[in-house]
């Protein structure tokens, strides 16, 4: 089985069986996420064929140095489905709106900091454990802001829970991921 | 990673750090973090190791969500059909760079100088030259025609058996798409954390009904009858009232009959303590919140 990182050097040389071996690893993840933000199975579908249509087309700009493959693959992902909530929301009709495409190199660098697309599996794991143990208006503030792209203070507005209030819930959260990261 | 401090614990210090690992993971923020917030902060960054740290540990941390069991171990099944779909683009490039439409009009160019080659000058007599060149032209053309009105026929084939694939994909994304709606909605009324919400036709609308399928993990999905036509500039609402607020689930525009159907995502607020679910009349477009009569109400059995 050959590594992530080997089959992006493979698919930015046009190698399409590399590709579906990266979408073999890795698409349940990309999927569920995706599903995780934008609940409808379609749009879901969507992000996962940009997402794969990217890194066909733009394989040769990962850099191994700075993330691993998954943590690249999930930042692409949260930032395009975002991105799709977001133009839902602009209009929100019960018919699926016809997206614009906006273009997912531009959405990449955003919140695409090496620490965070750096993240092992194992790691990953210690703050799922984590997740499932925080308290549900600790979670759900977690949620607003990893899920749906929420700032602090959009957070605050959106669920007219005191900004400082939001403030000291999410920090408590995210010292307590931390605590599990390190553990 | 450590999580060992070297400098003197602070609460506002921890938050500033929090809150800059958020705008980096959403982009700025400054109703969050005042000047004097940031700029203590970042002094703090710029000589404190352990602030450094810290910072790129929640960084990691936020970084981990989208990868962990907790995000990626949800019920859902992955389409066998998405494989082929993600595929299609590495297919697409090989097949427009096929020239084999051009082949058919390359063959009497081949031909044609051979045939010419015939017709040279040769110890025969003028008389058998010009008639063995006449011929020679008028099998030229023949075969010029013929092999253009090959080509012609075989790129309409061609363009005839595209039009026929592409139409039939249209077909099946269609149906695939229809598909993965009916498996959505199917979803969320088998979600183990469903809830099931009757919703009463209000003075303003007697008659009217409608039936709403709530998941905080997959969605929501709606159903409605005999909803009243509107007023030009007019648009229906749906809210999901919580103890905290009511949250807008979105507009829409119902059928000629009155009624629509349909999946909706749910935002993680609406999730938080609800008590009812109401359909209201406002201006197009919406509102942030109710402003315009209820036609629908129901609330959530406790």
């Amino acid at each position: 089985m050959q590594s992530d990182s080997h089959l992006l050097d493979q698919i930015a040389t046009g190698d399409a069986t590399a590709l579906g071996a990266l979408y073999d690893a890795h698409a349940r993840t990309v999927f569920a996420l995706a599903k995780r933000v934008l609940v409808r199975q379609e749009d879901a579908e969507e992000v996962v064929q940009d997402v794969f249509a990217y890194v066909w087309g733009h394989a040769g700009r990962y850099d191994a140095g700075r993330a691993t493959v998954a943590g690249w693959l999930v930042m692409m992902t949260r930032t395009r489905s975002i991105d799709k909530l977001r133009a839902r929301q602009a209009r929100p009709d019960m018919q699926l709106a016809a997206d614009p495409a906006p273009a997912l190199e531009a959405s990449v660098s955003r919140g695409a900091t090496p620490e965070a697309m750096a993240v092992s599996q194992d790691e990953a794991a210690r703050v799922g454990a984590v997740l499932e143990q925080l308290p549900a208006d600790q979670r759900s503030l977690i949620d607003l802001a990893y899920f749906e792209g929420l700032s602090q203070s959009e957070i605050a507005e959106r669920t007219r829970i005191p900004l400082g209030t939001v403030k000291t819930r999410m920090r408590s959260a995210l010292q307590s991921m931390r605590a599990a990261m390190s553990s | 990673m450590s999580a060992q401090h070297t400098h003197a614990p602070s609460v506002a210090l921890d938050d500033a750090i929090a809150a800059l690992a958020l705008e980096q993971l959403n982009g700025p923020d400054p109703a969050s973090l005042t000047e004097a917030e940031r700029s203590m902060a970042e002094a703090q960054l710029a000589s404190c190791a352990a602030c450094r740290e810290q910072l790129a540990d929640l960084q990691r941390a936020l970084g981990g969500i989208g990868l962990s069991d907790d995000t990626t171990n949800a019920e859902f099944e992955l389409p066998a059909s998405l494989r082929d779909r993600v595929m299609q683009v590495t297919a697409m490039p090989q097949q427009t760079s096929t020239p084999a439409r051009t082949l058919p009009f390359r063959a009497p160019e081949a031909t044609a100088p051979t045939n010419t080659s015939a017709a040279s000058p040769s110890p025969g007599g003028p008389s058998n030259s010009v008639i063995v060149a006449w011929l020679a032209v008028a099998a030229s053309l023949a075969l010029v025609v013929a092999a253009s009105w090959y080509a012609m026929m075989a790129r309409q084939q061609t363009t005839d058996a595209l039009n026929q694939r592409q139409a039939a994909n249209t077909r099946v994304v269609a149906l695939q798409n229809e598909l993965a709606a009916l498996e959505s909605r199917l979803n969320i009324i088998n979600a183990s954390d469903v809830v099931k919400v009757d919703l009463q036709g209000q003075p303003d609308a007697p008659g009217s009904s409608a039936r709403v399928f709530m998941s905080a993990k997959r969605g929501l999905v709606f159903t409605a009858e005999r909803l009243p036509a509107l007023a030009a500039g007019r648009t229906y609402q749906l809210w999901v009232v919580t103890k905290q607020a009511a949250v807008s689930i979105g507009t829409f525009e119902v059928q000629a009959d009155g009624s629509i159907s349909g999946v909706m995502a749910l935002t993680a607020d609406a999730t938080l303590n609800p008590v009812a679910v109401a359909l209201t009349i406002e201006p197009a477009g919406g509102v942030p919140s109710p402003t315009g009569p209820k036609v629908l109400v129901g609330l959530l059995a406790h």
